[in-house]
This record gives C-alpha cells, sequence and structure tokens, in this order.
C-alpha cells in the first residue's frame, strides 16, 4: 500500500512537472469507472463508450493542437473514488476539465447538452488569493471563465455544419454532480446515442469546437 | 339538633375536606367537557378546502400544465404534500415517469427551508441528466406556482439525502430554479 502510495506521488510530480512546460492541459473525465457501468446503450455501457470517445478526442485534439496535453482521468479497470478526479485535477493545475456522459436515445434527432457546474452563487465574484474554500464552492474560483468557455463551445456547436447532426442545448448551470470540487474551468458533455457506435460522430465536432479556447488560452 | 346528626355532618365534611386536599395536590384531576376544544375542530374543518391548483411537468421536449382540485390547509407543509402528491400523480397518469413515487412526506423549517422525502428515487438509471433536471424544475415550478413561501428545498428518499450520479443533492435547491 505504502509503495503505491509513493508510485502514485511520483507519477503526480513528474504530471506536474511535464505540464508546467507544456501548453494548453486538457483533463478528460469518460463517465463510469470499474464499479460503476453507467447507463445502458444498446448492448453497450455508458463506460466503455466514454473510454472509446476520450481516447479517440486526445487523439483527434494532439492532432489540431499541437503543445496541447491531454489526460484522461481513468484507465480500463480503474475504479474513481468520489472528489478523486477532483482531487486529481487540482493537484495537477490543469486548464479545463471535461467530462463526458453519453445516455441512450431514441428521438431521431440526437441532442447533446452542454452543463457546468452552478449552485446559483455566482454574483459571489470577489475571491481573495488565499482562503479556505469549502469544496463545494470550488468552482467559483474559475467561474468566470468557465462561462466564457461553455459559450464558446455553444457558438461552435450551434454553427452550421453541426445543425443537421444533432440539436445542441445549453449551456445549463446546476449542481452536476462529477464536476464538483474542480477549481479549473470545468465543463460536462451529454450526448444522446441511438447506436452504441455514433459516439465517432461527435469526436472530430467537440475537438474543432475546442479551437476558440486554446486560441484564447494562447494570446494570453 | 341530635348528637347523631352532628357525628353525620363531621363525617360528611371529613369527605370533603378529603377530596379538596387532593384535587389541591394534584391527585385527582377533573376534566370538564370543553366548548373550545370542538370549536377548534370545526374551525380547522372549515379552513380546510379544496382549491383549484396548476401543475406544470416538462414532457416530450415542451412545458405541460394541468388544473387539479387539492386540499388546501392553513399548514403549507401539509398542503405541499397534498400538491406534490396530485402532481406525482399525473406524472404516472401521463407515462412521464417509468415507476411510481410517491411523497412520504414534507416538512417546513424556520427558515423557509422545505425538506421533501420521497418513498424510492424518481430518476431511471437511463434518464438524461437534462431530463432529471427538468423534473425537478416541474415540481419547483408547480411550488412556485402555488406560492407556498419556501425558499430552499432539500430533497431526500426514505428521509436520507437523495443519491444521483449526476445531480448533487448534498445541499439544498433553491426554489427559483437553475433555468431562470
Amino acid at each position: 500500500m505504502q509503495v503505491i502510495k509513493k508510485k502514485s506521488t511520483l507519477l503526480l510530480a513528474l504530471f506536474h512537472t511535464s505540464l508546467a512546460f507544456a501548453g494548453f492541459s486538457i483533463m478528460l473525465d469518460p463517465a463510469g469507472d470499474a464499479k460503476n457501468t453507467g447507463r445502458q446503450i444498446g448492448d453497450s455501457l455508458e463506460r466503455g463508450i466514454t473510454l472509446q470517445f476520450c481516447e479517440s478526442l486526445k487523439k483527434k485534439v494532439e492532432e489540431l493542437y499541437p503543445g496541447t496535453r491531454i489526460i484522461l482521468t481513468r484507465f480500463p479497470g480503474e475504479t474513481i473514488y468520489p472528489l478523486q478526479n477532483a482531487n486529481f485535477c487540482n493537484r495537477l493545475d490543469v486548464d479545463f476539465y471535461i467530462s463526458i456522459q453519453f445516455f441512450p436515445e431514441n428521438k431521431t434527432k440526437p441532442n447533446m447538452f452542454l452543463f457546468y457546474f452552478s449552485q446559483a452563487d455566482e454574483f459571489i465574484t470577489k475571491i481573495p488569493e488565499l482562503y479556505f474554500c469549502p469544496y463545494d464552492a470550488a468552482h467559483r474560483v474559475n467561474g468566470k471563465k468557465t462561462r466564457t468557455y461553455t459559450q464558446d463551445l455553444a457558438t461552435t456547436l450551434t454553427n452550421d455544419p453541426y445543425k443537421k447532426l444533432f440539436d445542441f442545448h445549453g449551456p445549463f448551470g446546476f449542481p452536476f454532480r462529477p464536476l464538483i470540487g474542480i477549481k479549473a474551468p470545468a465543463i460536462a458533455i451529454e450526448i444522446g446515442l441511438k447506436e452504441k457506435t455514433d459516439w465517432q460522430l461527435y469526436v472530430e465536432p467537440i475537438a474543432e469546437s475546442l479551437q476558440p479556447i486554446v486560441a484564447r488560452y494562447e494570446t494570453s | 339538633m341530635k348528637p347523631r346528626n352532628y357525628f353525620f355532618i363531621c363525617i360528611a365534611f371529613f369527605f370533603v375536606g378529603i377530596f379538596f386536599l387532593t384535587y389541591s395536590q394534584g391527585w385527582i384531576m377533573l376534566r370538564f367537557p370543553s366548548y373550545k376544544t370542538e370549536s377548534e375542530n370545526t374551525a380547522q374543518q372549515l379552513r380546510t378546502q379544496k382549491k383549484p391548483a396548476t401543475l406544470f411537468f416538462w414532457h416530450n421536449k415542451r412545458w405541460n400544465k394541468e388544473t387539479v382540485e387539492i386540499l388546501q390547509t392553513q399548514d403549507n407543509a401539509q398542503t405541499t404534500q397534498h400538491l406534490l402528491n396530485s402532481w406525482l400523480t399525473l406524472l404516472d397518469e401521463e407515462n412521464v415517469m417509468a415507476k411510481k413515487v410517491m411523497l412520504q412526506s414534507a416538512l417546513l423549517s424556520d427558515n423557509k427551508e422545505l425538506y421533501l422525502s420521497f418513498d424510492r428515487n424518481p430518476f431511471n438509471e437511463t434518464d438524461s441528466t437534462y431530463d432529471k433536471l427538468m423534473w425537478i424544475e416541474g415540481l419547483l415550478r408547480t411550488i412556485r406556482e402555488h406560492s407556498i413561501p419556501i425558499q430552499t428545498i432539500r430533497f431526500l428518499v426514505h428521509h436520507q439525502p437523495m443519491q444521483d450520479y449526476h445531480l448533487d443533492f448534498s445541499n439544498s435547491w433553491p426554489l427559483a430554479g437553475f433555468l431562470s
């Protein structure tokens, strides 16, 4: 146990060092884990589809935006404990966090939803540099940036090439549990799938929708 | 007066004295039929009356509404329970929910927080997060429409915080909802 703990700390330190030299860093969170299978889509489970999607999205984003670093929150067979992703993300200090969710869709045209964490407390904007922050208020640190990023994504995903592919809804802010405790700008994308292989259709739109966000990071 | 009568008078006053002593010490209690209790019950019944209420729910990508009659009392928590059980029955009739859910109890705290305890988790495993969110927004809108003086709502199942993979119920939800 002690050895595992030391190894994971070393791994985290190595990740942190490499991220410091890298450009824009994105953490991808595929829904589900070894214990939580997620929703059933056809004869497959959400956890498998989200992982396939995230691995494919990682390749696409690294190809489209060289210098961008993508980290996945889990590997196949790994169990994620409550707040583990938030802890991982906050310690690595990534620039953007995306949670990917899928659900079975029976409508003719699939739906795509964009969420961010909110507790209707966005009016509190002035945050001191050093203070104790409850875990469920961590989203307020980068609340403004999160909303800017969601607007960037929404603008791209509602554009003409994707209008025929899916109906886009959002962004919606509410207490979305997978994003709780995350300090970095964090969003969740939930997509309806009619067939289990339909996830391939969404890799390119989502990868391309990140363009204004990466550009915004580079100019800043 | 005959000496025999003095004896009976003494015995009678002895027992009267015993009675007043036990009454004053609280060893015996007398409860007289009260007019006030009866009148209060009648007034309570008069205050409970049927009133029309509008119920809102999200279905087929749009808001739907229906007006039903509910029992309205002076007790806001009880009225909310009647209102939400009518709402849940309507959702069941309209096949919005895959399973029948009922509200076990509703309690209102002093700081205008409403505690709603359901008999089971109202969400299905395959529901999208948006569907779950809109279910809650329908419930909040129904309560808002009824002008019940509350500010926040805490969702419970069997008197324990509701558990869901996508929605966080560890904190109370504002009555205004998150869509405005």
